[in-house]
């Protein structure tokens, strides 16, 4: 075996050049596999993070039927015993906050536009939400005031700024129409960006007056550590809501499907760049091994007359492309690492290209990257068991050859 | 047809459209269109221009007769006249007759319907998947359509000359009237039912196609559950010795739902899903001298077809649209991207991208229809 | 002996001067448009902050049920709808096909015009939803209107509050403005012009405007209206409506 190896070594630096190339070629293939790869998993959980942190909280308690028109917003499907949900759950000491959603055309100037309007509790929002670490400019909602936040790209699509005054159109939670006078208090700038485009935040006892929803909510948001394995939580809650038949407990994932959708596909992209990295090794050290064994038949042919076993001779291939695939695949790792480890640090800051595009990531446009060593590890050993699984093509060819075809090989 | 008689049928139509008006007693209408696409030609880029024409006249004033002749004239790759339609409708105390160039639809569905016996709603349709209707194609045609209640009616069609292969004036007139005797005909005749039951609507008919030489009886059921929705079925039995081992290959099945939903003011949302399922046809990818693109009317029945469709109005001016035909079987489809915007009345200017994705030997082959870029006006007075 | 006689004269005379309870105005004014059929050549002139577009039509009433629609303005000519109380159909001239459709979305705006069918066709009387108060008389366009207030009974009423000005003469509306719960105007119709038809009198221009957005508004004119006359035959028929 040592002698394989040393065999397998020469050979490689006996051809440096073609050693070189194939490895490099490899080594492109898996640096960015390893980029793209953490590029992907980064915006993914930042998306988790941003759609639990400002959108769906773990999980949020809401009306069955509403659930069911959720992109509808209807008011008329309510949590009508909020305190009671909150008494219920109590004993699972989890935070919760209530929401109520609707939906309005916002005026401002002779400007107006559609939004999804999310009334909250200032005081209990922080328990579940982190809202309030995003206001850029002004500052957080106060209770009882006729008071907006703003996200800043739908700030800047109106014109508005801190101080002005817009007017809100809706309907009432039995349907009557309403209108809201709200002063901007305060503009976001949140990382998920469709709180940032299209959703204003106003107190909730306002809405409740205005909005005659007396005590009742659209949601409990709640938030619980566990939420990355919520079944078991979720079963808890639902047990303790046993009594409120109209309710729902939907989690986070269920929230936030269109978010999930993309994630599939993910993994459907990371697959493919698999399949990438298989074809660039696949031509390169197929390639090489071509080369290699046509340039070598007559010294096979000697091999073999010489007594050596097909088998070693095949081994002495196969180690051959494997040392070409661990260059290849170490080489890519420092440079796939380092350009993660920018990708982490640093980030990638899209906004010149990505603008208000909405993409379906909750991520802004600064992409940043995460460590995944699942991915570096496994894209070091696809890479040298793909090359070696190569090699055998070429090597088995000049196997089937008579050694006498070998040595009068030209 | 003579250069002479385009030239006559033109000025008939010039002479109706200014001197009738003084009665009040024709309707008229003028559309202009032109459209510039930008395309694949080989492995280049390659511009090229469509303008179109249409003279709309119909008759009013009259509750019991009404007629309409509609020219087309148009100059693209080539240029051609056309009679689209040019009928005359008579109600009578217990019947309505309709006679000349024009379309009836049979069955349900906007692109896919196994109920329209009469024109065919079953291929997988090439081009153009911009147009408003998809399927606008008309015939010369006799119909008598008998009321049976307000929502229920009968109505029997003959299309002596059967469907035309394609607009063309000359063609489509050219010793059209000459005498033929009844083997030499290729139409067809037919008759329908249509009754409502409940919330359902019930169609059932029955076509025979001696341009196909097959009876085409049909069934179409149409309902409400959640999205509109409709499903018909077709037998296409030929009519010289049936062998009745093969009933499978006869059928079609077409399916539909639809759904439109208000987004707040005049914005709304509407999604369309229809699929065409033929049991007997192909299910594995054909290839070699089979593979036909889908613009060829030779082009392999595939078992499964579908259309997606969503469309978006963001105002009464402006609207957004993608449309696709899906080929699953063979892994092949053409899509379109399109927005329409109506800043004055009567005036759209539109644009579309289009692409079909498939192999070479695909129904929705890449270098059959690459890549398309279309901007467009139109303007109707 | 000639006293009681006398004070019911005057009793009499008295209702006939101010016969008016703010219900019997509404009741007249309902009557006055109510009909069981309808048969009207008009226009909508819809506007909006890109200009304004004209659609014009033909349109059979019957109760509030039954109605057929016909557009004439070259872009739609020849499609027409059918309501009904369940369903729709739309007929396609170019396609020469019916397609029936059912369900709640197509229940809410009139053509994409600022008028709801709420609007149009409130099937109940404005005394089930509202309690009426008839706050004085004033004059508009010179002419002589009871000014009357109706608040909500029930809280999903669209609009929870309305003002009305009833023609003393013609029991028309002459305009209306439409509140929001917190009291804000969220609408306005005005009747520009009243024709007489067969002893009645009928609204036959009118224009609604939104009062949020100043480029908005709604303009519907009758050039042609027959009430309660026999509508023709089978007119609300699918024969009728891929006549």
């Amino acid at each position: 075996m040592k002698f394989l190896l040393s065999l397998a070594w020469k050979n490689l630096s006996r051809y440096r050049r073609r050693t070189t190339i194939t490895a490099v070629a490899l080594a492109v293939g898996v640096a960015v596999f390893i980029w793209m790869d953490g590029w992907l998993l980064g915006a993914e959980l930042e998306s988790r993070r941003n759609i639990i942190w400002y959108e769906a909280g773990a999980a949020k308690v809401l009306n069955q039927e509403y659930l069911e028109q959720i992109q509808n917003l209807p008011l008329k499907q309510v949590v009508e015993d909020a305190a009671g949900v909150e008494r219920a759950l109590a004993s699972l000491g989890l935070e919760a906050t209530r929401r109520a959603v609707f939906s309005g055309e916002l005026f401002l100037g002779e400007g107006s536009l559609f939004v999804k309007a999310v009334a909250l509790d200032p005081a209990t929002d922080g328990r579940v939400f982190r809202l309030q670490e995003t206001v850029r400019q002004g500052r957080f909602l106060q209770t009882g005031e006729p008071e907006t936040l703003l996200g800043e790209w739908l700030a800047r699509d109106l014109g508005a700024a801190v101080g002005d005054w817009v007017t809100v159109r809706a309907r009432s939670r039995f349907g009557a129409f309403q209108t809201l006078d709200l002063q901007i208090v305060g503009i976001l700038n949140c990382p998920n960006p469709v709180i940032n485009q299209g959703t204003i935040f106003l107190p909730l006892d306002l809405a409740d007056q205005a909005l005659e929803l007396e005590g009742a909510v659209s949601e409990i948001a709640l938030a619980f550590p566990e939420w990355q394995e919520p079944e078991a939580r979720l079963g808890q809650i639902r047990r303790a809501l046993a009594g409120f038949p109209e309710l729902a407990v939907a989690d986070w994932q269920e929230l936030a499907r269109d978010f999930l959708a993309i994630a599939e596909g993910k993994r459907a992209g990371t697959g493919m760049l698999l399949l990438l990295i298989f074809i660039i090794a696949a031509v390169g050290i197929s390639n090489t091994m071509l080369m290699a064994v046509y340039e070598r038949v007559r010294e096979i042919g000697m091999m073999r007359a010489l007594g050596m076993r097909d088998l070693s001779i095949r081994l002495a291939f196969l180690l051959e492309a494997g040392g070409i695939g661990l260059i290849g695949s170490a080489l890519g790792l420092v440079l796939g690492a380092a350009l993660n480890w920018y990708m982490v640090r640093w980030g990638l800051d899209l906004s010149a290209f990505i603008g208000d595009m909405q993409v379906g990531y909750r991520v802004h446009s600064v992409f940043r990257s995460a460590w995944h060593p699942q991915a570096l590890v496994g894209a070091v050993v696809f890479g040298v068991l793909a090359s070696m699984l190569i090699s055998f093509i070429p090597s088995s060819r000049a196997l089937r050859k008579r050694i006498t075809d070998c040595l009068r090989h030209v | 047809m003579k250069p002479a008689a385009l030239v006559l049928l033109a000025a008939l139509a010039l002479l109706a459209a200014f001197t009738l008006p003084a009665a009040a007693e024709v309707g008229s209408s003028v559309t202009l269109s032109g459209y510039a696409t930008l395309a694949r030609l080989g492995e280049e880029a390659a511009v090229s221009a469509l303008l179109k024409s249409r003279l709309d006249l119909q008759s009013r004033g009259n509750d019991n007769v009404r007629g309409q002749l509609q020219l087309d004239g148009w100059v693209g790759e080539e240029a051609a006249l056309d009679v689209p339609r040019a009928w005359l409708r008579v109600r009578l105390p217990w019947l309505r007759l309709t006679m000349g160039k024009t379309r009836l639809s049979w069955g349900d569905g906007f692109v896919f319907n196994a109920g329209d016996v009469l024109f065919g709603s079953l291929d997988p349709l090439a081009g153009d998947l911009s147009a408003a209707a998809l399927r606008d194609q008309t015939a010369w045609l006799l119909s008598a359509y008998l009321p049976l209640g307000a929502f229920s009616f009968l109505e029997a069609a003959a299309l002596p000359y059967g469907v035309p292969a394609g607009p063309g004036l000359a063609d489509d007139l050219a010793g059209l009237l000459a005498p033929r005797t009844f083997a030499q005909l290729a139409g067809g005749a037919g008759l329908r039912g249509v009754f409502k039951a409940g919330g359902l609507k019930l169609e059932s008919g029955w076509y025979a196609d001696w341009a196909a030489k097959a009876h085409k009886p049909y069934l179409g059921l149409q309902g409400h559950l959640l999205a509109d929705w409709n499903l018909s079925a077709v037998l296409a039995i030929p009519i010289d010795d049936p062998q009745w081992a093969d009933a499978g290959q006869w059928l079609a099945v077409t399916s539909g739902l639809f759904h439109l939903s208000r987004l707040g003011g005049d914005r709304s949302l509407s999604l369309r899903l229809e699929g065409a399922l033929r049991p007997g046809a192909r299910w594995s990818e054909a290839s070699g001298a089979e593979a036909l693109a889908a613009a060829d009317p030779g082009a392999p029945l595939y078992g499964l077809l579908l259309f997606p469709e969503a469309a978006l109005a963001l105002s009464a001016t402006l609207s957004l649209q993608a449309r696709a035909l899906l080929s699953p079987v063979d892994g092949s489809g053409l899509a379109l991207l399109g927005a329409a915007w109506s800043p004055y009345q009567g005036l759209t200017l539109s644009a579309y991208a289009s692409a079909m994705a498939g192999d070479g030997n695909d129904l929705y082959a890449w270098d059959y229809g690459g890549p398309a870029l279309t901007l467009g006006a139109e303007f109707v007075f | 002996m000639i006293r009681p006689a006398l004070a019911a004269a005057l009793l009499l005379a008295a209702a006939a001067a101010f016969p008016q309870s703010a219900e019997e105005i509404v009741r007249r004014l309902e009557a006055n448009q109510r009909f069981r059929t309808q048969e009207a050549e008009g226009s909508l002139v819809i506007t909006d902050r890109f200009g304004s577009r004209t659609k014009t039509f033909l349109s059979y009433a019957e109760g509030q049920e039954r109605m057929l629609l016909a557009f004439t303005n070259v872009e739609e000519k020849g499609q027409k709808i059918l309501r009904l109380r369940d369903e729709i159909y739309l007929y396609f001239p170019e396609a020469e096909e019916v397609v029936r459709l059912q369900g709640a979305a197509l229940k809410e705006s009139v053509m994409g015009s600022d008028f709801s069918y709420e609007d149009l066709t409130g099937e109940k009387s404005l005394l089930d939803l509202y309690e009426v108060k008839l706050s004085g008389r004033e004059l508009l366009a010179g002419r002589e209107q009871f000014l009357l207030e109706l608040k909500a009974r029930a809280r999903g009423v669209a609009y929870p509050a309305q003002k009305l000005w009833v023609d003393v003469e013609e029991y028309l509306p002459r305009r209306a403005e439409y509140y929001a719960l917190s009291g804000r105007l969220l609408k306005t119709l005005e009747v520009l012009e009243v024709r007489r038809v067969g002893g009645r009198s009928v609204m036959s221009r009118a224009i609604m405007r939104d009062a949020m957005k100043k480029s908005s508004s709604t303009e519907f004119r009758v050039q042609r209206v027959k009430l309660d006359e026999p509508l023709p035959k089978n007119i609300f028929s699918l024969e009728a409506l891929s006549w």
